[in-house]
């Protein structure tokens, strides 16, 4: 009798743990739903942009030189702004008066007139010829257009007014305002308008801070693992450090942007908001967490293999890079990668080193100003146009898209490598 | 009968705890010489002097004299990676590199320099596998992996690569005892050709093992060499009583 | 052998052997007594049982030869237990010969039955055989504990049985010289003398088996 109670009891409590363990599991895929979702409905409208077709004459002469290239100083001087303006509003030929004129003109974006600069300068037998160029319509524009303008809100209170939303919806029937795909996302780096604004300078400012990131912390972290297990002689030292070392990797990002300011800025002088002190800092990040993998990896290493080798007369140096690293190699790139996936997303030490400035041009060197890609989602977040604000969240999506790969790369690369002793 | 090793004295201590409490052995050249004992009476410590393994141990060390061809192997002017190229050795678990049969063999020879062209690096290979009796067998898998092999095939590729570096004297720490009866008995055949040109020491749990394969057995207890002797001897007659008593299964 | 083995079974094998042949010298004893009163009391009765039990000793034999392979093949025996296990089928062939001494001691007497032997040589013959049984009661103690003195003892006593066996043969040869007519029963005497010394003989050999047992040594190569 009393060993049935025992059995129904143990089945109970099994059912029980089973629950809760698979209640603990919806919650957690629940919520990582609804963080995933929020931030496809936000983003994915960013993937179109509205274009304006229009329609423009520029008479080549103005602005050709003997070459029949554009010249440098006619372009500058050229008003392009106001031709484009003016091409508009062949559009709307029943707008008289300034005020609405300026209004008109405030459709279309503020950067439009470089825009169409820049595609005859690229474009040199486009001149003379009337020509159809896409430009990129006012954030106001797109956002209406995405369903996002709050039109329940007072006339005064709001960026468009009354007769702009019909100007637009006018356009809207006649084609005169289409939803593209939103190529300056890709190709550009950030600006002051979010239409003309794209990631391309925060991807490959993060590119190049990796890159010093990797090459600083990979060799110095396996070095330092393979002198710690195996030519440093157990002592008091070596355990200070081990605990130090462990201890490093829990320490809060922020505190590494702090030491990069206080050493790497202030000590050493170096220039802010660049790749290399970037990848400097978060190289000092890494380090830990690397060193513990790799040293993870190290010991999971039989010794019989390292015996082996040493017992067929090989040095403990022969012994270590011939047979344990490459056999430890699965595990160490492992970690190396989880560190860099890890420092990809930060952007507390970055903020600290001043990556957060402004930057309009996509960085050529490892010394030129740049941010990173956490940053700039972070910097478009906190902006006021509507605008940014989808950026932001396809900037979210892309970053959640190359981490997950990343963490793919890092478990095909294990089980590539993974060899059976 | 020449000595190849010459053993004086020899304390060895992990730290505080003494393992090898002042043994003097001598080792014949070409023999088969077993080690017995129970389990941590220090055989395993002492075959590890004998290539300077417990080098690699941290906390040990080693006193008194141990001399190989007459030469000390724990002077200054002795490098451990040189003397293990002379004394090899194999382990008890099979540890083939997870590498090719080829590669495994290859290994030693290459980082000594022993061959100066690939066909001389292959025909090494080669004859240390036909040595260890294992070249029918894998001649037409050289490049396959070596931890696909069987136990007792792993143990003979770790003796045809410990071959492979031309040692002088290959020191086995328990090589059967993972192993299957015929392996074992492949292995101990493989053995008896092999001391023809080697000088072997054995270490085993298995005194059927040391009565088989040795000509001279020493039985250690507790750190100290209890007797040595011909293995005829000290497995029908030994001269000790706690000898017998281990040899034989008794308490006391 | 104070010492117990670790594997409690392989003394339990190791003592069996040792019973075994306690209980066929035990045997054995009874037979060469038997014989002897037999042959002093001329009783023709005795005989007959006194050789069925010798087939029994024959069983013996073949049980410890038995039990001393299944041994060696079961324990892989060393040094001191490898020589008791060959010893103890050494030591059940003695017994076996003892108990075959016993059985033609018994058979002369259906010979002997319609004589009557002079008194002096008889009483001899009755010495001898006290002294073997006493060789044997004491070898079989040495085997029990292994004594290599009382072994040693044995092998001295021998030199009695030697003895008196010479001065029978003389008495024997004396009075056949004067008495023809008897020089049968006399011839059956000598027979008998020999018969009682072989067995010493044997008991010595026992005596030996115990020595060697204990320190490995084979005293009949020395000697």
């Amino acid at each position: 009798m009393n060993k049935d109670k025992r059995l129904k009891k143990r089945h109970a409590r099994e059912k029980r743990l089973k629950f809760y363990g698979i209640t603990s599991i919806c919650i957690a895929l629940m919520m990582l739903f609804t963080l995933l979702s929020s931030i496809t409905l936000n983003g994915y409208t960013a993937m179109q942009q509205a274009y304006i077709p229009l329609k423009i004459i520029v008479p080549g002469e103005k602005l050709l030189n003997s070459d029949g290239e554009v010249d440098a100083q006619k372009a500058l001087l050229f008003n392009w702004d106001s031709k484009v303006k003016k091409a508009f509003r062949t559009n709307f030929p029943e707008v008289k008066s300034r005020s609405d004129k300026k209004e008109l003109n405030r459709l279309i974006s503020s950067n439009s007139g470089y825009d169409v600069k820049q595609f005859f300068i690229k474009n040199v037998d486009a001149f003379d010829n009337e020509r159809v160029i896409w430009i990129t319509a006012s954030d106001d524009v797109d956002q209406y257009l995405k369903g996002r303008f709050n039109t329940n809100i007072s006339e005064e209170d709001r960026r468009l007014t009354n007769k702009q939303l019909n100007w637009i919806d006018r356009m809207r029937s006649e084609g005169l305002v289409k939803l593209k795909f939103n190529k300056n996302f890709f190709t550009s780096a950030d600006s002051r308008e979010p239409e003309s604004s794209g990631i391309l300078g925060a991807v490959v400012g993060s590119a190049l801070t990796m890159f010093v990131t990797v090459l600083l912390s990979l060799p110095l972290a396996v070095m330092a693992s393979i002198y710690l297990e195996y030519f440093a002689k157990p002592s008091r030292l070596t355990d200070f450090i081990e605990v130090n070392i462990n201890n490093l990797a829990a320490v809060p990002s922020i505190v590494f942007g702090l030491l990069g300011l206080s050493l790497f800025l202030s000590f050493f002088g170096l220039p802010r908001s660049v790749p290399l002190v970037g990848g400097m800092v978060l190289a000092l990040m890494t380090i830990p967490t690397v060193i513990i993998a790799t040293r993870a990896s190290i010991r999971a290493v039989p010794p019989s293999i390292k015996d082996a080798a040493l017992g067929l007369g090989a040095s403990k140096m022969q012994a270590a890079f011939h047979h344990v690293v490459p056999l430890a190699m699965p595990g160490i790139l492992t970690g190396t990668i989880i560190g860099i996936a890890q420092a990809l997303g930060e952007s507390a030490p970055l903020l600290m080193i001043g990556m957060v400035a402004f930057i309009i041009d996509v960085p050529s060197s490892f010394t030129s100003p740049a941010t990173a890609l956490p940053v700039q989602i972070f910097m478009w977040a906190d902006s006021a146009e509507r605008a940014f604000y989808e950026r932001s969240s396809l900037a979210i999506m892309f970053l959640v898209v190359f981490l997950i790969m990343v963490n793919l790369v890092a478990v095909i690369l294990r089980r590539k490598f993974e060899k059976k002793w | 009968m020449k000595n190849k090793f010459e053993t004086e004295n020899v304390v060895v201590h992990y730290g505080t705890k003494i393992a090898i409490d002042n043994i003097s052995l001598n080792i014949e050249a070409n023999n088969i010489t077993s080690l017995i004992g129970p389990s941590g009476c220090g055989k395993s410590t002492f075959l590890r002097c004998l290539n300077r393994m417990n080098d690699t141990i941290d906390g040990c060390s080693v006193s008194g004299k141990l001399l190989l061809d007459n030469e000390d192997i724990y002077s200054d002017e002795i490098d451990p990676v040189d003397l293990r190229a002379k004394v090899g050795m194999v382990f008890q678990k099979p540890n083939p590199f997870p590498k090719s049969i080829f590669e495994n063999i290859a290994y030693g020879p290459k980082i000594h320099g022993l061959a100066k062209s690939k066909a001389e690096l292959n025909d090494i290979v080669l004859q240390s596998l036909e040595r260890a009796g294992l070249i029918d067998e894998v001649r037409d898998r050289l490049h396959d992996s070596a931890t696909g092999l069987s136990g007792g095939q792993q143990q003979r590729i770790c003796i045809a690569r410990a071959i492979a570096v031309n040692p002088e004297v290959i020191l086995m720490d328990e090589p059967c005892s993972a192993l299957d009866p015929i392996a074992t008995a492949v292995i101990e055949e493989l053995l008896d050709q092999l001391s023809k040109d080697f000088t072997i020491v054995i270490v085993t749990h298995s005194m059927a093992q040391a009565a088989r394969v040795s000509t001279k057995t020493a039985f250690f207890h507790l750190g100290k060499l209890v007797e040595f002797g011909e293995t005829q001897k000290i497995f029908t007659n030994p001269e000790e009583e706690k000898t017998q008593n281990y040899i034989t299964g008794r308490i006391g | 052998m104070e010492q117990e083995h670790i594997v409690g079974a392989f003394d339990a094998d190791l003592d069996r052997i040792k019973d075994e042949i306690l209980e066929m010298g035990k045997l054995v004893k009874k037979q060469i007594r038997a014989a002897t009163n037999a042959l002093l009391e001329m009783e023709l009765e005795e005989v007959d049982s006194l050789i069925a039990t010798d087939r029994k000793i024959n069983g013996m034999n073949k049980n410890i030869n038995m039990l001393a392979e299944q041994m060696i093949a079961m324990r892989q025996p060393m040094a001191v237990d490898l020589r008791l296990a060959l010893m103890a089928t050494n030591i059940a062939t003695e017994l076996e010969r003892l108990g075959d001494h016993a059985k033609s001691t018994a058979k002369r007497v259906r010979r002997l039955s319609d004589t009557s032997p002079k008194k002096s040589i008889m009483s001899l013959i009755e010495k001898m055989s006290d002294i073997v049984e006493t060789m044997l009661t004491n070898a079989l103690k040495a085997y029990k504990k292994m004594d290599i003195e009382g072994a040693a003892e044995v092998r001295v006593k021998d030199a009695e049985v030697d003895d008196i066996n010479d001065q029978i043969f003389k008495m024997a040869v004396n009075a056949i010289k004067k008495n023809p007519e008897d020089i049968e029963t006399l011839i059956h005497i000598i027979l008998l003398s020999r018969n009682f010394e072989r067995a010493g003989d044997h008991i010595v050999n026992i005596a030996r088996q115990v020595h060697q047992i204990v320190t490995g040594e084979d005293l009949k190569a020395s000697s």
